[in-house]
């Protein structure tokens, strides 16, 4: 899942970069790679290209951090946290409650992510990016909780997937799944697995190909 | 300018040494057109390193008289001289990076190629520089990127920029920048070209796997230590032994034991490296008894060495992938285990851990399981993939593919040693003692045509 690059563009602009800087979020840095998709927020870490990838001091670091969590990449996430200059980590708060996102993520502390994704208030800026970060992370919760439960406590679910109660209730059943009242516990319905079958001349073009070459 | 008389006259003269500055910048303008001219440059400016020496000061501004697109060749000459004598820790050294990194932007592939130990050097030197304090190493990122793809003759021949490159996205912490040069594997080996040596290849591999340690990608560590473990060699040196270490951790990671050196391992490797990593066979023992509690003991054991090696945090992710093996050999045995039971065999605090661990095992794939909380049971699944879907498809086309390129290249290989003179003399020297051929001489026509004549 790749960040919106309108998403992008509207959170870099609004913070009203120096218009070099602001096209490096969106444009390709590295223009011998043919593969590159500029949408792609590992790209965004030797921007600006000219500048040898050293930043400058208004780099949008909550942004970029989130980028590589939209994209399940908590690695990259890690260690861009890690080339932060000290000075900057320090002095802006909204950088430090992204890291301690990343931080419950990583670990695996699901309640205390959700906690910290609804518990600072973000910035005009940053509040899109994180809405999408939330959905994205209840949403995969929600797919993990299906996969490794067939029965599942009412107050387990409900830190999985970072809501009260009676709305975890609510959002379950009309999955499918089902409770009982008196134990509280949930049995989860299992996801149907989705099979897609096209084919295809192509895929007669690279049988004859692989059975041509078994036979050489 | 020099017209074409003076040009000609100055070709007759022969390979003469330059006496001034203005007859490098003149001969450089003159002689960076065609390849013959730039023969002659190259062997004239070779002759020339005094001069330049002497001429320190004044290199600047010769450089700036220069354009590094057309005359790549001589600004590569004084960049290096420049560059050599340049301390590394001074004021200027931020100069000398931007200078390096905007002459590898700027410079012809087919001019470096000339020279490509110079340009080995004035890489290293830029690599040094960047790694001194106060200069960030992710500057030379790109520009040793770009250096790498100048002086490759394919995508496919290993440079010296390979290990400096790999180095410098280590330091930076860059580690997806190093990907497309990493993934991309190497088939040629040309020092004539690229000027590469031995130590290269070792930094390399050592460099590379580090990076793929630092993205979890295990595999392919594996791959990268035992190619420095197996390089031919005489002498044992630091850079393999330190390869080893890590080798040794990461087949615990992947393989859950740590192999048997393979038969074409260096014998100066199989007899001196264990006694040389000690503590790190210790763990490979420990870890064979699948016990937490040993491996443990033995990290608090040999906790300085460790550490002294940065090893500390990979011992760590042993000892959590012993708990992972310990756990799906349990879906050997069984089909469902009360998650108390696995709390004990696996030696787990109490059954809440041992569900939190079944759950990230799930998470990241490594088991098929679901867990019923109502009875405190785990049941074992098989895997559930059917290999019908369209990305599996896919996938499984995209390996063939390169298994097909990889069949194809081996056959290449094959086919050119066997027109090889070596191989051939040897072959009709074993050939000779049994009295099939007298002279081997004979054999070169003959002894060819057989091999390559199917009957």
């Amino acid at each position: 899942m790749r960040l919106e690059p309108a998403l992008v563009h509207a959170t870099v602009s609004k913070q009203g970069l120096d218009p070099a800087y602001r096209n490096c979020a969106i444009l390709t840095v590295d223009s011998t790679d043919q593969q590159s998709d500029s949408r792609n927020p590992c790209k965004w870490d030797l921007a600006p290209g000219h500048a040898g990838g050293v930043k400058p001091p208004d780099w949008p670091y909550g942004v970029h951090i989130l980028g590589h969590v939209i994209n399940h990449d908590l690695n990259s996430a890690r260690f861009l946290w890690k080339r932060i200059p000290t000075n900057i980590k320090q002095s802006n708060q909204e950088l430090a409650a992204v890291w301690a996102i990343v931080q419950k993520m990583w670990l695996r502390n699901r309640a205390q992510c959700h906690e910290a994704i609804r518990g600072f208030p973000w910035s005009p800026i940053l509040q899109p990016v994180i809405a999408a970060v939330a959905e994205d992370y209840r949403e995969s919760m929600y797919k993990l909780l299906c996969t490794a439960y067939s029965t599942i406590s009412l107050a387990d679910a409900a830190a999985f997937l970072g809501l009260p109660e009676c709305d975890t209730v609510n959002l379950m059943v009309s999955r499918g799944c089902s409770i009982d009242p008196a134990t509280k516990m949930l049995t989860v319905r299992a996801r149907p697995t989705v099979t897609d079958q096209k084919t295809n001349m192509g895929h007669l073009q690279k049988l004859t190909e692989y059975v041509f070459h078994l036979e050489h | 300018l020099r017209t074409n008389k003076q040009t000609n006259e100055r070709k007759g003269g022969g390979g003469g040494r330059m006496e001034s500055l203005e007859a490098v910048v003149a001969n450089t303008l003159a002689l960076s057109s065609t390849f013959d001219d730039l023969s002659h440059l190259s062997s004239l400016l070779k002759q020339s390193e005094d001069l330049l020496v002497r001429n320190l000061d004044k290199l600047g501004d010769v450089l700036g008289a220069l354009d590094a697109g057309r005359h790549s060749l001589a600004c590569l000459h004084i960049l290096d001289v420049l560059s050599s004598r340049v301390p590394v820790g001074s004021p200027d050294s931020g100069e000398v990076i931007c200078r390096i990194s905007s002459f590898i932007n700027d410079c012809s592939a087919d001019q470096i190629r000339l020279a490509p130990e110079l340009f080995a050097s004035v890489c290293h030197k830029l690599k040094d520089f960047v790694m001194t304090a106060g200069n960030l190493p992710i500057k030379a990122i790109l520009p040793l990127q770009t250096a790498i793809r100048k002086i490759q003759p394919t995508p496919e021949h290993f440079t010296p920029q390979h290990a400096d490159f790999t180095l410098v996205c280590l330091l930076s912490k860059c580690y997806n920048a190093a990907l497309p040069i990493l993934d991309t594997d190497i088939f040629e080996v040309d020092p004539k070209k690229t000027a590469l040596t031995p130590r290269d290849f070792l930094l390399y591999c050592y460099y590379g796997g580090t990076v793929y340690i630092g993205l979890k990608r295990f595999n392919k560590a594996l791959q990268l230590f035992h190619h420095a473990i197996t390089a031919p060699s005489t002498v044992l040196n630091a850079i393999t032994i330190a390869a080893y270490k890590k080798f040794v951790l990461v087949s615990l990671i992947v393989n859950g034991q740590l192999a048997q050196f393979p038969k074409y391992t260096p014998s100066i490797v199989q007899r001196s490296l264990k006694t040389q990593s000690q503590a790190y066979v210790n763990m490979g023992n420990a870890y064979a008894t699948r016990n937490v509690e040993e491996v443990q003991r033995c990290i608090t054991s040999h906790h300085e060495g460790f550490n002294n090696d940065r090893n500390l945090g990979l011992a760590k992710q042993v000892v959590a992938s012993l708990y992972k093996r310990n756990i799906q050999r349990l879906t050997q045995t069984y089909l469902t285990l009360s998650l108390q039971d696995i709390a004990d065999t696996v030696k787990l605090e109490g059954p809440r851990d041992a569900e939190m661990h079944v759950l990230r095992m799930i998470e990241d794939g490594e088991i098929f399981a679901t867990i019923n909380q109502k009875d405190g049971m785990v049941r074992f699944h098989e895997d559930s993939e059917q290999y019908n879907t369209m990305e599996m498809a896919e996938r499984l086309d995209g390996e063939i593919h390169s298994m097909m390129k990889l069949a194809g290249k081996l056959t290449a290989v094959d086919e050119q040693i066997s027109c090889d003179r070596a191989y051939l003399g040897r072959m009709s020297m074993r050939d000779g003692r049994h009295g099939r051929y007298a002279d081997p001489d004979d054999f070169d026509h003959v002894g060819a045509q057989r091999i390559l004549d199917p009957q």
